[in-house]
């Protein structure tokens, strides 16, 4: 047997309008069985040899495999938010939760309203925290197989009918108001403080780069949104701009093989920024060589790609700019319209 | 036009294994309270203005509209399916024969479908396949799944709150229960509509 059960965390004759009884269901025959059919089902894995077992076996195995443990995992976290008083949050609890939610209410209110929407069908409502962004997000899911990738989950609600139709019947929003007067805010704080010492996954490290200034594509189309002057070099090289046929809108296109021949036509009054493809090489070169004579330039995290994956507006690249003998630089001006995110 | 309540199709007080009190709470909460959803979701639909809607409030309402509608058709036959112990009728005998050997064997394979769904929510629906010209026992992991283009002629709930009011987590024995209280003249009934426009 691989995994063990885990005693009841919460007290139950301590709850305040949630019967002992319903626990004990909930923990004996709900949790119980996704345990014992967990270890069932693992145990059918470890006797399979995946080498020669129909894909469609171990497939059917494994989708059994995720729901049994996720059941396990949330059924445990579900028993350990219960047995406070639902109001006391420690400090650090409700910073947390006023930062990422405009104020605990806030928080409240839309655990709450998530919680009435999955009434009647089976799901979770989860607070969860978000290692890629350092914050936590309530979401449900549709059943005990869906989860936020890579998000630590540190509050549970049970909204499978199991959770509440034996005491509350078919009035979820009182099984709710039981909840929320129920939850055991300092070991989520715990939760909370274990989890925040994750790290967001790495992110592109460019170490022959690492000294140079970046600037992000969310910045740019700040700067350009709200009119602040910034002159964009689209310096992909010749031989992909030639195929390209679109560019970043207020961007120009000059040959990084030759910034010679245009670096006369920039000022060092304004910030530069320039980009190639995906971000990688020449976008960051062209910007060395700027920054060597004395430039104000950045280089675009992500390039051409990262700018049109946020939508950002674009503008078809005709042969005169192409062949690297367009108009002068433009300049962006604040009176043009630029957020229409159509390619014109 | 909005979707309408249809009257409770079984005797509340006359289901053998099923409490009047759980009968009427699935028939006012769950069903009716589908059916309100699903208005007011094909309200806010019709308000839309889809060109210029967010894609996820398309699939957002649509989705819902799926589930709630399915939610209201299912729990109409679920209710028609039950009644008073009793028989399937010869030419329904027949045919669950022809297709599943026997049948003891059709309902040995149907609530155990349903009982492998305790502690969760689904459906089990007796279904008649167009494709292969057949009855299927088919499996639901929620509303929402059902077979293309199959007609459903019995439907057994596994949502939880179609049991817990009598059984707690018992749902063995709820689908014993239901396996005991199926209205067979009603499926027979059915069985004969879609067995006529195959």
């Amino acid at each position: 047997m691989r995994y063990k059960i885990a005693p009841l965390f919460c007290r139950p004759w301590t709850l305040n309008g949630i019967s002992p009884r319903l626990i004990e269901s909930h923990y004996e025959n709900d949790y119980g069985n996704a345990l014992s059919s967990l270890n069932a089902a693992t145990a059918e894995l470890e006797a399979l040899d995946p080498a020669t077992t129909p894909a469609a076996l171990i497939h059917r195995l494994k989708r059994d495999e995720a729901a049994l443990l996720n059941s396990t995992l949330l059924h445990e976290l579900y028993f350990a938010s219960l047995g406070g008083d639902g109001r006391t949050l420690p400090e650090p609890m409700a910073q947390a939760i006023a930062r990422d939610f405009g104020s605990v209410k806030r928080w409240r209110d839309e655990f709450i309203a998530l919680a009435h929407g999955l009434a009647g069908g089976p799901g979770w409502v989860l607070l969860t925290y978000v290692p890629r962004d350092a914050r936590l997000i309530n979401h449900t899911t549709a059943g005990h197989e869906q989860s936020l990738a890579g998000g630590i989950p540190i509050l549970a609600l049970d909204m499978y009918e199991h959770a509440y139709h034996l005491e509350f019947g078919a009035n979820p929003a009182a099984y709710v108001a039981a909840f929320m007067r129920n939850i055991e805010w300092d070991t989520a704080l715990q939760r909370y403080q274990n989890a925040v010492k994750v790290e967001p996954p790495p992110r592109l490290i460019q170490k022959q780069f690492a000294d140079i200034p970046s600037i992000t594509v969310e910045e740019v189309k700040g700067m350009i949104e709200s009119g602040r002057p910034v002159q964009i070099i689209d310096t992909r090289p010749r031989h992909y701009s030639t195929r390209a046929h679109e560019i970043m809108r207020g961007a120009v296109w000059r040959d990084p093989e030759r910034v010679d021949e245009w670096i006369g036509e920039l000022s060092k009054a304004e910030p530069v920024v320039t980009f190639c493809v995906y971000g990688f090489h020449i976008g960051c070169e062209t910007a060395v060589t700027l920054r060597k004579v004395g430039f104000d330039a950045r280089y675009l995290v992500g390039g051409h790609y990262a700018w049109k994956a946020i939508k950002g507006p674009l503008t078809l690249l005709d042969d005169t700019s192409s062949s690297g003998s367009g108009p002068v630089m433009q300049r962006i001006r604040p009176e043009e319209p630029l957020a229409d995110p159509q390619l014109e | 036009m909005p979707y309408e309540v249809k009257p409770l199709a079984c005797n509340p007080t006359a289901v053998n294994g099923m409490s009047e009190r759980l009968i009427v709470s699935h028939y006012e909460n769950n069903y009716c309270g589908a059916v309100q959803r699903l208005n007011a979701i094909a309200k806010e639909l019709a308000e839309l203005d889809f060109a210029n809607a967010p894609i996820f409030v398309i699939n957002g309402l649509k989705r819902e509209e799926l589930i709630a509608m399915n939610s209201m058709i299912l729990h109409e036959l679920f209710f028609a399916s039950l009644g008073e112990s009793g028989e399937p009728d010869a030419a329904l005998r027949d045919t669950l024969i022809r297709d599943f050997g026997s049948v003891s064997a059709w309902a040995a394979e149907f609530s155990a479908m349903g009982k492998a769904q305790r502690g969760g929510s689904g459906w089990v629906l007796l279904t008649w396949s167009p494709l292969d010209h057949k009855l299927v026992n088919q499996w639901a992991m929620d509303h929402s799944t059902t077979l293309a283009g199959g007609q459903p002629i019995l439907a057994l709930d596994m949502y939880e709150h179609s049991y817990h009011i009598d059984y707690g987590a018992q749902a063995v024995a709820y689908v014993d229960a239901f396996m005991a209280a199926i209205n067979w003249p009603n499926v027979a009934r059915a069985y004969t509509e879609v067995a006529r426009s195959a």
